[in-house]
């Protein structure tokens, strides 16, 4: 089964009081990179009773978050099984509940362990047909994913104008666990050696040994930057011996996702301590400096 | 399991027109996607079928930091100027006076799941429009949308759109007569008729039973039908050339009386007139009202009545009118009036807005108040539902953004309530101050400059907060809004209307929205409000509360928020809302500098190129495209289909298409008779040597002539192969043809521009 369209919900387990912080997440998630796919846009449907929220709107697929519900839409993907694209919403939605909470603006808890799956494609067949269909699709990759004694039930609809659901419910031990089978999620640009803006600004003030490390292109340099040394990454290989090992290093770039390379890149050489700047520029814009250009 | 086409699901189903209309479009959409056609008639023929472009279709977006690139294939070739073929795009779905029947809403339900967000959103002009919609999926949607007797055709473009009429057409009070089966019948006539193809901008008709009430709004459109009955004879009083955009003109009696057998006639002079003199190359200044404001009304009477003999006869002018179209199912319940059943909490306040009374006695209208225009799918379906049930094939979307369901027993309605209640809507408030009217803006629009939805949602929650206890005067008062000074949000004829801009503050960009008072709705949009000022977006909320507390507190005995705003005049008013048009810097207050419902600094860097116009192709542009298709369909038969007739057939077919695309340029009227069609040709074009290569002479007329003789298919594969090649270079030297002579045109008038000025 290729369905044009997949359709994954998770419950929310603690509404916000507002929706209205999900407009600045949704919009921090493109500036910053940090959701899955090819994301384009943000939809505010708040004023809509029963309506879908607040979506994030992507080329292959949307995020919609209101009070009852994070909802997953997998789109222009048909040329995959339903397993594949099941698998791929999964990582996405419990991505972006990492991501969420990542962010914080944003008081919201969801119930990782239930769920409900449909394909939203009307060409498949009859009602009960897309039913048996879907359901012998997923069920292999769920049972993979939640363990043998996931229920898949048929979510009761009275309407046959609407596409069928299937309704998973797994053991909460092990749905905590599938986010890192999928692949897990990390926040964008993230290595596993970071600074906060913060501790920046505390490194400076401290009086600290420290070089500071711009590896944007000379371009981005002449707009803003933050003092410091100045090698765009692609040409790092080559100038790296311009600095000293030894010396604590920090990298930065606009959004934080450039300097991790660069992390990787000078401790392969053997760097003994290079740390990348999080969020980079953007996140020195947001948080210490606003008065800076922002571009 | 395997998906069925809905091509072949829905075959036979469709009105055959249609269907091959739409083959069509998806054989162009092919060869746009292989780059075999040119992107601006391409978009041209895309916007004839209600594809518009949306916000970042360039594929740039500004994300509060700058510009960047969206994560897109840049790959494929354009769907227009600088249009990204795989950006989100909106779907307009045309619906004439507003008609709309539960099946045709259930499916529209469907196609918003399937393709867009779940969210249909009922337009100023009683469309529906699905947003996000990707171009490879709008040939299977419009199919959807024919197999239940739905067209997009002509939704956008410079063509005929939506012919709207007052919701309560047909159940009106004060009403002449039912004007809907009239707005039908002339969309039925200039759907696709060739007399409309040519238009340098788009053409707005609507209709309204009788002249003192709002619901037509037929001054501020291109062509205003207003039902007269003179002599016991149904007929329109007629308007032409009004229309709000950035200069708002009320339109002029074009006739006091046009006799329900005459109307369509008129319009095709009118149409006829329009294409040949309206502006073609400045579409600011292309409209209709331009031209009649050029002419004055006199001239273009008489010009009408000159056109009108020349008209060649046609049955349908009179046949549509002998056998009207329906416009609705009969009521699926007896008449019946409240008497003591159990009113559910919260039924009365909901009645007093949203349940008006009906011609017919014991019916009532009932007005589903939808959230500046939008419905999920599953609140259509259980809306058509609550249709089937209690009106029957009675819904109409209205210009305020709602939809009508007529013919609901009075005594239904208590249960109508609850089971509106049950899907969320119940909102009470339609038709107060609280049933704000809003474009797009800057959600979709690539011509918003300000969230005019945001601070539609802002103003709508504390209206209805307020609602309980707020004064019924102003009540009563209208707000519209749009996201710039195209007035789409058509905020001239709101008491209080806003429309976007920006201004520039502490080295950035505000969002602004500047304050237009005083419209009028009544009298089919009579008169127009005052522009006062501009407000700063975050502002506006407040602003519009100051108004209307400055009016209960300023108002004489009786007098309205128009009257009142008239007599205090530009100078008064702009007092009143000159205190909030302070800016705090950014340091201050930088939510000023961000618009509602978004989270980035605000920018104008996102602007667009509008596409509301359409790409203006020549007529011969267009025609040719048909035989463009035609050689591709014949490839296609050839090489996949493997059949070599169907091939032959559609290699001639693409002859005639061309030889007709050049024909029409110069004889309009010229029929679809193969034989009409190469004399017509053989004689302006062939005899002439207009179609003639340079080298190769008359070769490739020839093949048609042959052709033409014995156009019977042979079958045979070699033959089939030889005549599509020869189809292809007959279009081609069409191509040449036309580009020759449009070459010569420019050349004669130049030369006319020089000895003119040699002569001075």
């Amino acid at each position: 089964m290729k369905p044009a369209r997949l359709t994954v919900r998770f419950r929310v387990a603690d509404p916000p009081a507002d929706l209205e912080p999900a407009i600045g997440v949704f919009h921090r998630f493109i500036q910053k990179g940090q959701v899955e796919g090819q994301i384009l846009d943000v939809a505010d449907y708040r004023h809509v009773p029963r309506g879908p929220g607040v979506l994030l709107i992507g080329h292959d697929v949307d995020y919609g978050l209101n009070r009852d519900t994070l909802t997953l839409v997998r789109k222009r993907s048909g040329h995959d099984p339903a397993a594949t694209q099941l698998r791929d919403l999964l990582r996405m939605g419990l991505g972006a509940m990492e991501a969420i909470g990542y962010d914080g603006a944003l008081d919201v808890d969801f119930d990782r362990s239930r769920f409900t799956v449909a394909a939203v494609d009307r060409r498949l067949g009859s009602p009960d047909e897309v039913e048996d269909a879907l359901r012998a699709a997923i069920e292999p990759a769920v049972i993979e994913l939640y363990g043998p004694d996931v229920a898949i039930t048929p979510v009761e609809i009275d309407d046959r104008r609407r596409v069928p659901e299937l309704f998973v419910e797994a053991d909460a031990d092990i749905a905590a666990t599938v986010l890192e089978k999928l692949g897990g999620w990390k926040p964008p640009g993230q290595s596993p050696w970071d600074i906060t803006v913060e501790d920046l600004v505390a490194l400076r003030r401290n009086g600290q040994d420290f070089v500071l490390l711009d590896v944007r292109e000379d371009h981005e340099r002449g707009i803003v930057h933050l003092g410091g040394e100045h090698i765009p990454l692609a040409d790092l290989d080559e100038q790296m011996g311009e600095l000293d090992r030894t010396t604590q290093t920090i990298a930065y770039c606009r959004a934080g996702l450039r300097a991790p390379k660069a992390v990787e890149q000078l401790r392969r050489a053997g760097f003994s301590d290079v740390r990348h700047l999080n969020g980079g520029l953007m996140a020195w814009i947001d948080r210490i400096d606003p008065t800076l250009p922002r571009y | 399991m395997s998906a069925t086409s809905w091509q072949a699901h829905l075959s036979g189903q469709m009105n055959p027109e249609w269907a091959d209309e739409i083959d069509q479009f998806e054989a162009q959409l092919e060869l746009r996607r292989v780059g075999n056609l040119d992107e601006k008639a391409f978009a041209e023929t895309r916007l004839r079928r209600g594809v518009y472009g949306q916000r970042y279709d360039n594929g740039r977006r500004n994300d509060g930091y700058g510009t960047r690139e969206l994560p897109l294939d840049f790959d494929h070739p354009t769907k227009g100027t600088d249009t990204v073929w795989d950006a989100p795009g909106m779907q307009r779905i045309k619906l004439p006076f507003g008609g709309l029947s539960p099946e045709q809403l259930e499916v529209i339900a469907d196609l918003a799941e399937e393709y867009s967000d779940e969210i249909l959103h009922v337009t100023t002009r009683q469309d529906i429009q699905l947003h996000f919609v990707h171009i490879d999926d709008t040939p299977d949607l419009m199919r959807r949308l024919a197999a239940v007797d739905v067209t997009t055709r002509e939704a956008c473009g410079n063509s005929i759109r939506n012919v709207t009429a007052c919701p309560l057409a047909g159940v009106c009070h004060t009403e002449a007569f039912d004007v809907s089966p009239y707005a039908k019948a002339l969309m039925l006539f200039l759907l696709g008729h060739p007399d409309v193809q040519d238009f340098g901008r788009k053409f707005k008709p609507a209709f309204s039973g009788c002249e003192t009430e709002a619901c037509g709004l037929v001054q501020m459109h291109d062509a205003g039908y207003v039902a007269r009955i003179k002599d016991g004879k149904r007929g329109f009083k007629v308007v032409v050339g009004g229309g709000l955009g950035t200069v708002p003109h009320q339109a002029e009696v074009l006739s006091e009386f046009t006799p329900v057998d005459e109307y369509l006639i008129e319009i095709q002079a009118i149409a006829r007139i329009f294409a040949r003199m309206g502006e073609k190359k400045n579409r600011n200044r292309a409209r209709l009202k331009f031209l009649v404001a050029n002419l004055g009304i006199e001239e273009f009477r008489r010009l009408v009545e000159e056109e009108k003999r020349t008209i060649p006869p046609d049955p349908r002018h009179t046949q549509l009118i002998e056998d009207l179209p329906t416009t609705g199912g009969p009521p699926v319940r007896d008449p019946s009036l409240l008497n003591g059943q159990p009113r559910p909490d919260g039924f009365e306040r909901w009645q007093a807005t949203n349940v008006r009374t009906q011609r017919q006695e014991g019916y009532r209208v009932v007005t589903v108040n939808l959230p500046l225009g939008d419905l999920t799918s599953q609140q259509a379906r259980g809306l058509a539902d609550i249709a089937r049930e209690y009106a029957g094939d009675n819904l109409r979307t209205t210009v305020e953004q709602n939809i009508v369901l007529r013919f609901v027993p009075e005594a239904d309605l208590p249960e109508v309530f609850t089971a509106l209640e049950q899907i969320g809507l119940s909102v009470g408030g339609a038709g107060t101050i609280a049933d704000v009217t809003t474009c797009p803006g800057t959600d979709t629009c690539k011509l918003g400059i300000a969230s005019s939805r945001g601070l539609a949602a802002v103003v709508r929650d504390r209206l209805e907060e307020r609602a309980p206890s707020q004064d019924p005067s102003v009540s009563d008062m209208s707000v519209k809004i749009s996201g710039c000074f195209n007035s789409c949000g058509q905020h001239h004829i709101a008491d209080v209307g806003f429309y976007g801009n920006a201004r520039g503050f502490d080295g950035r960009r505000v969002p602004h929205f500047q304050v237009v008072l005083g419209g009028q709705r009544t009298h089919n949009a009579g008169k127009y409000g005052m522009a006062v000022g501009a407000v700063p977006s975050k502002a506006a909320p407040e602003v519009l509360d100051a108004l209307t507390d400055a009016y209960l507190e300023g108002r004489d005995e009786g007098e309205s928020f128009q009257d009142w705003s008239e007599r205090l005049g530009k100078r008064g008013l702009r007092e009143l809302i000159e205190p909030f048009m302070d800016l705090p810097t950014f340091e201050e207050d930088p939510s000023y500098y961000v618009d509602h419902s978004d989270a980035r600094l605000f920018t104008m860097g996102d602007l667009g190129v509008g596409e509301c116009a359409g790409e203006v192709v020549s007529l011969f542009g267009i025609e040719v495209m048909k035989a463009e298709s035609e050689v591709f369909e014949a490839q296609v038969a050839l090489d996949e289909d493997d059949d070599p007739a169907a091939a032959e057939r559609h290699a001639y077919e693409a002859m005639l298409a061309a030889a007709r695309a050049l024909v029409r340029t110069e004889y309009i009227d010229v029929t679809e008779e193969p034989d009409d069609i190469v004399s017509e040709w053989k004689t302006r074009f062939f005899d002439t040597e207009l179609f003639f290569d340079r080298f190769a002479r008359g070769k490739f007329g020839r093949y048609l002539l042959d052709l033409h003789e014995d156009p019977t298919p042979t079958g045979d594969a070699a033959v089939a192969a030889r005549r599509v090649e020869e189809a292809q270079l007959f279009v081609e030297a069409a191509h040449s043809c036309e580009a020759k002579m449009a070459a010569e045109k420019a050349r004669v008038a130049e030369s006319k521009d020089q000895r003119a000025k040699a002569s001075t």
